[in-house]
């Protein structure tokens, strides 16, 4: 063997040896579990339990740190819209909290199907203890099952309503004297107006119920905005009108003794829906700070339940506080909805065309 | 035939006509899908407001 070549194999066997010698040096990184799986969302729903936890190059959790979630939803798609566009490509979600175990979780609505991305910060409480880093993670949620058969119900409607107008334009058309157009025609176009008039005549009556019932299931549950005992004073002081569309900043004061819990939660009042939940202990007295999207146009409550610390001697009754939040709500754009219009009405249009070719075809080849 | 008469049967010729019957039944169609699905008149959107929420490419809030 040449001695260029030994030399070659023997630099090659060094740089293998330094390779597999040289551990893989793991980066901290954000462990992520939801509850349920993400394949199993199914948007608009019920809440998500989301378990965030920050580990060290050493897969262990990293311990008094300071952790900041923002959770964006899925970006704009006016060509396929969701059912809240004003919500799409919007921040959802902004959380700040110091984590001694390296473990944050809470629960929230994912309100459409898309890609959302969730963006963790993670610093340390002492600048030594580790380098701050943060990840972006993606949430996969699927489109609800419900609006595929919908749309296919819909499409069918429109599919067989469309050939059977075509097929009867299709026909030929024989004019009886003293009358205008055929027979089938006049038929079809009765009952074109029948149709309108019933779908009129049955959203107008729904529409008169339904405020009825809504005046009658109008509740009124006051819960105070401040409390306190000897202890501790908790209040309320966030914003009380919030838009779709745009974070509402939700703020928690609290004085007096810190050993405490914090369990904060936001309910949609309309279906009484929890759209999102967490539970903290506030390190020092203070303010607890969170921003939050109400995506559902309509009044939202806040509550705050206030109770002693599991690991402290601290004992009072559990009290809770809480504000109501107006939300209002922002109809979706023209074009969007414009979009949503013509891709139906194409269905239309094309059976339309489908059945009156095809029964003109079909008239001629008799014919022939 | 006087001038009126002959306007009126041109008139029921136009409108009777196929592109215009197709045209008519195309439009009460999407009339109808405007006002279940996309209308934001406040008592048809509450209405109809889950069936809007449930039904693909139906944008609602």
């Amino acid at each position: 063997m040449k001695p260029f070549i030994r030399l070659a194999i023997a630099l090659a066997a060094i740089a293998a040896c330094l390779t597999l010698a040289t551990p893989v040096r793991a980066q901290p990184s954000i462990q992520l579990q939801t509850f349920p799986p993400l394949s199993q969302v199914v948007p608009n729903t019920e809440p998500v339990r989301i378990d965030l936890t920050a580990v060290g190059a050493n897969q262990q959790p990293l311990t008094n740190a300071q952790m900041v979630v923002t959770l964006m939803t899925p970006p704009k798609t006016p060509f396929w819209s969701s059912d809240f566009p004003i919500v799409e490509g919007t921040t959802l979600l902004e959380l700040a909290d110091v984590v001694t175990d390296g473990q944050l979780a809470f629960q929230t609505f994912l309100p459409i199907r898309g890609s959302y991305s969730l963006r963790v910060e993670v610093a340390p409480l002492q600048a030594e203890d580790f380098k701050p880093f943060e990840q972006i993670l993606t949430l996969q949620v699927p489109e609800n099952p419900i609006k595929y058969r919908n749309a296919a119900i819909l499409m069918g409607i429109l599919l067989l309503a469309g050939f059977g107008c075509g097929w009867i334009l299709g026909a030929q058309q024989v004019v009886h004297p003293g009358e205008v157009t055929s027979r089938p025609v006049q038929t079809m176009l009765s009952v074109a107006i029948i149709i309108a008039i019933a779908v009129l005549l049955v959203v107008n009556i729904s529409a008169e119920i339904t405020e009825v019932h809504q005046v009658k299931g109008h509740s009124n549950t006051l819960t105070a905005i401040a409390q306190q005992n000897a202890e501790v004073q908790v209040e309320m002081l966030g914003e009380t009108a919030a838009v779709v569309g745009r974070p509402s900043t939700q703020r928690v004061h609290v004085k007096g003794n810190s050993n405490i819990t914090l369990k904060i939660s936001a309910v949609g009042l309309e279906h009484n829906q929890p759209i999102f939940a967490y539970e903290t202990a506030p390190k020092t007295a203070g303010e607890f700070t969170w921003k939050q999207q109400f995506f559902d146009g309509g009044p939202h409550r806040v509550t705050v339940d206030v109770a002693p610390a599991r690991d402290t001697s601290l004992r009072f009754e559990p009290f809770s506080v809480g504000q109501e939040i107006h939300v209002e709500g922002i109809s979706p754009p023209l074009l969007v909805r414009l979009i949503g219009l013509v891709y139906y009405t194409s269905l239309f249009v094309a059976a339309l065309a489908a059945g009156y070719f095809i029964h003109r075809r079909n008239r001629l080849l008799v014919r022939c | 035939m006087t001038t009126q008469s002959l306007i009126w049967q041109r008139t029921q010729r136009v409108v009777f006509s196929v592109p215009v019957q197709a045209s008519l039944l195309v439009s009460l169609c999407a009339l109808i899908l405007w006002t279940l699905y996309f209308s934001t008149y406040p008592p048809v959107h509450n209405t109809l407001h889950e069936t809007r929420h449930q039904t693909l490419g139906v944008a609602c809030h």
